[in-house]
């Protein structure tokens, strides 16, 4: 069955950016963006919330021709072009690049999508991700540790009310000390 | 010890103790989750084998006041001995700190209950000790002494849990701390100990 994948860059105190947007801690090296590359083989669709969507249609759809761009970001650029795309916003009119709006039943979408045949699907959006997980809809999580302690600013996981139990599937650390743990869910979520 | 001109400079470079935390925590970075509670914590073989080594290595262990109060609840009782020989023998022989100013008392031999600023304090032994001073659990020390960059090396067993609640390993800072990653280390039992470098000495 197709799985719901969260993954994200973060730093070991839990944030995704620092306090002003900081985001140049978490820029991947160029093995680091070929094992990312590497494990999104299997998936088929991305799924975003509205923060995140406009975020990525507005850089990457022109890094294909920029004379700037590495062979990693153009080769990720044709390929978010090309991806199907689930933008989750109950404000947005129009969504482009291959994608569909989804404007509520976040449930009942992805219980569907999940039954029929197809690739892995992708969530990187904290916003998204947080109500994603209070649906349970999580799979696997892909956590890219990153050696440093930013102290604050955008929380990797909101606060919840209940723990989720997660089982370790996998872990790697790369050159630069960036630490991949790969979890799926605990065995008693139904 | 070297004497003349620049022999306190180099004492003080050579002797210098090296503060290792070492603490459980969730992915979500905590280390105790809401209402206290640490039942999440999965302490197996692995973890107590990789805790004694951590121990052989160790001078002194600096304490908070809940770890400390945990801890000396267990490990001088013949039931510890029995479940963990490994870890009830080095614990309970070293000399022990613990930062308070509300404990009166302690029933756990080779105690020193330290009224003074943890940071000051911990300063001081540094700068006079030799070896490894681990502290062990005391996340709200983790946190005071991180912030004014004390500690050297952080040993992280992170459990495979996301709590959504409790409190945080690491403090609210304006600056960040930038770290190397030393080992990682999985366990049979989803565990993954993670051990940093700081690089930013005090």
């Amino acid at each position: 069955m197709r799985k719901v994948i969260y993954s994200q860059m973060t730093s070991l105190d839990g944030f995704i950016e620092g306090p002003n947007g900081e985001l140049e801690w978490s820029v991947p090296s160029d093995q680091l963006f070929s094992f990312i590359n590497e494990r999104e083989q299997l998936v088929d669709t991305h799924l975003y919330g509205r923060v995140t969507y406009q975020n990525m249609e507005s850089y990457w759809p022109d890094r294909e021709q920029a004379s700037d761009a590495s062979d990693f970001e153009i080769a990720f650029s044709r390929k978010w072009k090309e991806i199907n795309k689930l933008v989750f916003s109950s404000t947005l009119t129009q969504v482009e690049w291959n994608s569909i709006l989804v404007r509520d039943q976040i449930k009942e979408t992805i219980n569907q999508l999940k039954n029929k045949p197809g690739g892995d699907l992708l969530l990187g959006g904290a916003g998204l991700a947080k109500s994603f997980m209070e649906l349970d809809l999580i799979d696997q999580y892909h956590l890219y540790i990153h050696p440093i302690i930013l102290g604050s600013g955008k929380r990797l996981f909101s606060s919840m009310n209940e723990p989720k139990q997660l089982k370790l599937v996998n872990q790697r650390s790369f050159a630069g000390g960036i630490v991949w743990l790969c979890y799926q869910r605990g065995d008693q979520h139904g | 010890m070297l004497e003349g001109l620049f022999g306190y400079a180099i004492k003080g470079a050579i002797n210098m103790a090296k503060l290792i935390a070492q603490t459980v925590i969730s992915v979500d970075g905590y280390f105790e989750g809401a209402n206290s509670t640490i039942s999440w914590h999965h302490i197996d073989n692995d973890y107590n084998n990789y805790a004694a080594s951590l121990l052989q290595k160790a001078e002194m262990i600096l304490f908070g006041r809940v770890t400390y109060q945990l801890m000396e609840a267990y490990w001088p009782s013949a039931q510890a001995y029995q479940e963990s020989a490994a870890i009830a023998k080095p614990i309970n022989a070293l000399k022990k700190m613990v930062f308070s100013r509300t404990l009166t008392d302690s029933k756990w031999p080779n105690t020193l209950i330290e009224r003074r600023d943890a940071v000051e304090v911990v300063n001081h032994l540094k700068e006079q000790m030799d070896g490894h001073l681990v502290i062990l659990g005391s996340g709200m020390l983790i946190q005071e002494l991180t912030k004014h960059r004390l500690i050297d090396e952080y040993q992280l067993m992170v459990t495979p849990i996301i709590l959504g609640e409790g409190r945080s390993t690491f403090p609210t800072m304006a600056q960040s701390l930038s770290l190397s990653l030393i080992e990682t280390k999985r366990f049979s039992s989803g565990n993954v100990l993670l051990r940093y470098q700081s690089n930013e000495k005090c």
